[in-house]
């Protein structure tokens, strides 16, 4: 079967008379890790908010496989993991995870440590970074075709992050996974392609260099 | 070709089963998250229309159920919306949530006046 090809074009997004975004461009396949970088405020959470089909910009086109998607997590085809917490209280995690999780990848989500060790609990009963590395791992192994990732390695600890990748890795051999987040050596570690967002504009990086060309950084090490 | 027909039949109609059984069961997840404050808001419109001069009849009790229903909403809205995304990312879209949830809360309701009219009917029967 041909993997899905998720496209998001002409995107248009003012707050108060400001151009967020402008001249948008990216493409994300099934198989694919595309990193999003980008200063503070540059747009990269609204730009996932876009595609995810919860804020309404002025203009976008979003589609899979050229079919215009007005709301990109209906029928479970975009995934997106928000920057605060969102699981509900008062249901225990294993409730919450069966419905949500590829069944693909139950075993291997359902063998990770994480649930193990609290499956049979409820959100009340986890620490903030276990909550965080939960409801992070959820949407990795989520049943939609493409993922959207907002700052899954902030919050949680480096060791933590580096579990991360190879999940992501993997779970990217069957889905399209967009991530953005500050740490960007983390980002640029486990994607296959970088895109930075400039201006309003997305730029897309060929080199590290371009990093340094576009100020996203002064230097590289 | 028959054969084919009817196993693409088949799987239609389990895949339809499968999501209708998920999405029974997420609604029932996020009827849950509404049950207090639903209960609440609904003994206390009941409270509130009976002592402003309603009787104590079906519409009144329905009446008190769509307004402990609403304010329920309101007041989850207002205190944990960051929990849509839960069922935002298993593919529901919250208008599809609240319908279903008020469509579960409304046959609660129906089923809880018909079950005590017949308690009712049953007791003055026995009294005689």
């Amino acid at each position: 079967m041909q993997p899905s090809i998720l496209k998001v074009d002409s995107v248009q997004l003012e707050f108060d008379g400001r151009k967020i975004l402008q001249d948008i461009y990216l493409d994300c396949k099934q198989g694919e890790i595309v990193g999003l970088l980008g200063r503070n405020g540059c747009g990269k959470s609204s730009l996932l908010r876009i595609i995810f089909g919860i804020l309404t910009p002025g203009f976008k086109h979003v589609s899979i496989n050229d079919q215009y998607i007005a709301k990109g997590y209906h029928h479970t085809r975009i995934a997106y993991l928000p920057q605060h917490n969102y699981l509900p209280h008062g249901i225990p995690i294993e409730k919450l995870a069966k419905n949500f999780i590829d069944s693909i990848f139950w075993d291997e989500f359902s063998s990770l440590d994480i649930y193990l060790n609290h499956f049979n609990k409820t959100v009340g009963q986890l620490s903030g970074g276990e909550l965080r590395q939960l409801e992070t791992l959820m949407i990795i192994y989520n049943k939609a075709d493409f993922i959207l990732l907002d700052e899954p390695f902030t919050h949680i600890s480096p060791i933590q992050a580096e579990l991360f990748k190879p999940i992501i890795k993997r779970c990217a051999q069957r889905k399209g996974f967009i991530i953005t987040d500050h740490q960007y050596r983390n980002i640029i570690d486990v994607s296959d392609r970088i895109i930075l967002i400039s201006n309003g504009s997305t730029k897309h990086i060929k080199s590290k260099d371009d990093l340094i060309t576009w100020g996203y950084v002064s230097h590289l090490d | 070709m028959a054969t084919t027909i009817i196993g693409r039949l088949i799987c239609l109609i389990s895949c339809h089963n499968h999501h209708l059984k998920r999405l029974g069961i997420i609604t029932f997840q996020f009827y849950k998250l509404l049950l207090l404050y639903n209960i609440a808001f609904t003994v206390l419109a009941l409270f509130l229309l009976v002592f402003n001069g309603a009787p104590l009849s079906a519409t009144t009790f329905v009446s008190a159920k769509v307004i402990g229903f609403l304010s329920a909403v309101a007041l989850h809205n207002f205190s944990s919306k960051e929990n849509y995304f839960y069922f935002r990312n298993a593919g529901y879209g919250m208008r599809r949530m609240f319908i279903s949830a008020f469509a579960i809360d409304i046959s609660v309701c129906i089923l809880l006046i018909i079950l005590s009219k017949i308690i009712l009917h049953a007791a003055l029967y026995f009294k005689g």
